[in-house]
């Protein structure tokens, strides 16, 4: 059995895996420097050096999407963080029944595809024969998509929509973890609601909820998919995040050289924002 | 206390309110007739209709793109499992120089932007004729389901003891005959845990789909989204039953996998 070594068993996974990523990390390294057109007939592609860095860090709309995704990304955790706390902490003391049936219902949005919330909700918003622009026209907003703040707003509201129940399920994993003995002593001091939650809950709901806090951060600077079905970046560039950005670069405009170091430099923040949850994640676990 | 009591519970039954609502209105969209859906919006339809079904599934050939996830999905998880089982029992087992070094690096990929890479897949897939096929979805979707698989399926088999191993060893079991008579069977719930997120994941998978098939392999996701963008008066009754149709796998996995989702989101994580 041992004459098994471990390179032989990793082997097949690190080899699919550099094929897929390190490979690719390089050749859009190696287009970055050139000028290169996408455009159907073989065109000489030649050596510009740092050229396509240079336009893209000159780009307004670079810097723009940037900022635009670290406030949406700020704006989504700052409601979904504390709706979910409070959420798992009302849930935690339901009945079982009642408690698996709130679960099943903030949950329900996890595991759909990211495209179904898109269309979920632009059917929910479209116009004037939906649902929430009729209900909104009747309390006196006249909603529509196409209107800028409206449409930040209801992209947040989607986020919300779906992932909340992550903040909560993780919270409600924390308040489970927490040992019965904690509570017993926290209730023989008599130390009120607030005690309760600080001296015995938040012990174990910290680690959980720090882990779930940075992956949503992650997920929600990474976020395509939902936005691009219901606004496509618009209206206008007021939804258009970095990753509509760098796709829009990358594929929409044939210029290769151009969208590889969009691509690129778009790789590294987000590697930058991964490394930061990895260090958070070891930090959290030795405390 | 009776006070507390009712504005929890309202508390619940409003965000409650706000989840369900768009899928209310979706499921009443998705079997209303299509003059009904294009008219003034009822919260109830007037006319019960399945047109919009039928039309999704037969018209627009959703059976056929349903195939196509299904195909692309059910390949990544036998693949997935089988190549993951094999590092994940490497970086359980055996301590070798960098071997954490080389685990994180492993699962920074699952965290990989799809967006950065949609350029370069883009570029290699079609230049290797990759494009539009069942297998090149396949292999394009390891980047993230492979790094998944390799860290579920280690916690699973760390909770195996070493010493059984050992005394595998000492009965003359082979690795492979180990494998498949010890230790699979021992951690096949967790097994198709990791199976079921895997599939999720394949089957919800959108912007490598839209890139990376344009006919004979297209996906659920990408189908679901042409149907949405192509024209101006999109048949919305038909994109609600799909939508709807898309979320199935989703929602089956929360009724009977509710337990696992934490630790599966978080990675592991938290439990």
């Amino acid at each position: 059995m041992k004459s098994k070594t471990p390179l032989f068993l990793l082997l097949p996974a690190l080899a699919l895996i550099a094929f897929n990523s390190i490979f690719p990390t390089l050749y859009v390294l190696y287009l970055s420097f050139n000028r290169y057109f996408m455009t159907g007939k073989a065109i000489e592609m030649f050596f510009v050096g740092l050229d396509n860095y240079r336009f893209l860090f000159s780009d307004a709309d670079f810097w723009a999407s940037l900022y635009r995704g670290s406030i949406f990304s700020i704006i989504c955790l700052a409601i979904e963080v504390p709706l979910g706390l409070l959420l798992a902490y009302i849930a935690k003391d339901l009945p079982r029944k009642l408690r698996t049936a709130c679960t099943m219902i903030f949950c329900a949005p996890l595991l759909i595809p990211n495209v179904a919330v898109g269309c979920t909700w632009m059917l929910y918003v479209r116009g004037w024969f939906s649902l929430l622009p009729n209900l909104l026209h009747r309390i006196g907003i006249h909603y529509s998509l196409s209107n800028p703040v409206h449409a930040w707003w209801t992209v947040v509201a989607m986020d919300v929509w779906h992932w909340t129940g992550f903040i909560y399920l993780v919270c409600l994993a924390g308040f489970y973890a927490t040992p019965p003995e904690y509570l017993e002593a926290v209730a023989i001091d008599r130390a009120g609601a607030w005690g309760t939650f600080k001296y015995a809950y938040w012990p174990f709901l910290r680690f959980p909820l720090f882990v779930g806090i940075l992956i949503r951060f992650m997920d929600s600077f990474r976020i395509y998919d939902e936005v691009m079905v219901l606004t496509a970046g618009g209206p206008g560039t007021t939804t258009r995040f970095l990753s509509l950005y760098t796709v829009g670069k990358a594929l929409t405009e044939f210029n290769v050289g151009l969208g590889s170091a969009v691509s690129l430099v778009y790789l590294y923040i987000i590697i930058a924002v991964c490394a930061i949850f990895m260090i958070g994640l070891t930090l959290g676990e030795r405390r | 206390m009776k006070v507390k009591t009712i504005v929890s519970g309202i508390v619940l039954a409003v965000f409650a309110f706000f989840i369900l609502l768009p899928i209310y209105w979706l499921v009443v969209e998705s079997v209303k007739p299509l003059g009904e859906v294009i008219g003034i919006a009822t919260l109830f339809p007037k006319k019960f209709s399945l047109e919009g079904w039928i039309e999704g599934l037969i018209k627009e050939e959703f059976l056929e793109f349903i195939r196509n996830s299904l195909i692309i999905s059910l390949g990544g998880v036998v693949v997935n499992i089988v190549v993951g089982l094999l590092a994940a029992y490497a970086f359980s087992r055996y301590t070798f120089k960098g071997n954490n070094h080389l685990f994180f690096w492993l699962l920074t990929n699952r965290m990989a932007p799809a967006a950065a890479f949609a350029l370069p897949y883009y570029m290699i897939y079609t230049s290797l004729q990759l494009y539009d096929t069942y297998h090149g979805l396949i292999l394009c979707h390891t980047i993230f389901n492979l790094p998944f698989a390799i860290w579920l399926l280690k916690g699973f088999i760390d909770a195996v003891p070493r010493e059984l191993d050992e005394a595998a060893e000492l009965d003359g079991y082979s690795f492979w005959s180990y494998m498949t008579k010890i230790l699979i069977p021992m951690i096949k719930s967790g097994i198709a845990v990791t199976a079921f997120f895997l599939f999720i994941f394949s089957w919800s998978e959108f912007l490598f789909a839209t890139i990376l098939t344009h006919l004979s392999a297209m996906p659920l996701t990408h189908a679901l989204f042409r149907l949405f963008w192509r024209s101006t008066t999109s048949p919305w009754n038909t994109v609600a039953a799909m939508t709807i149709l898309s979320m199935i796998p989703g929602l089956v996995f929360l009724f009977f996998g509710e337990r696992y989702i934490v630790r599966g989101l978080t990675f592991g994580a938290v439990r």
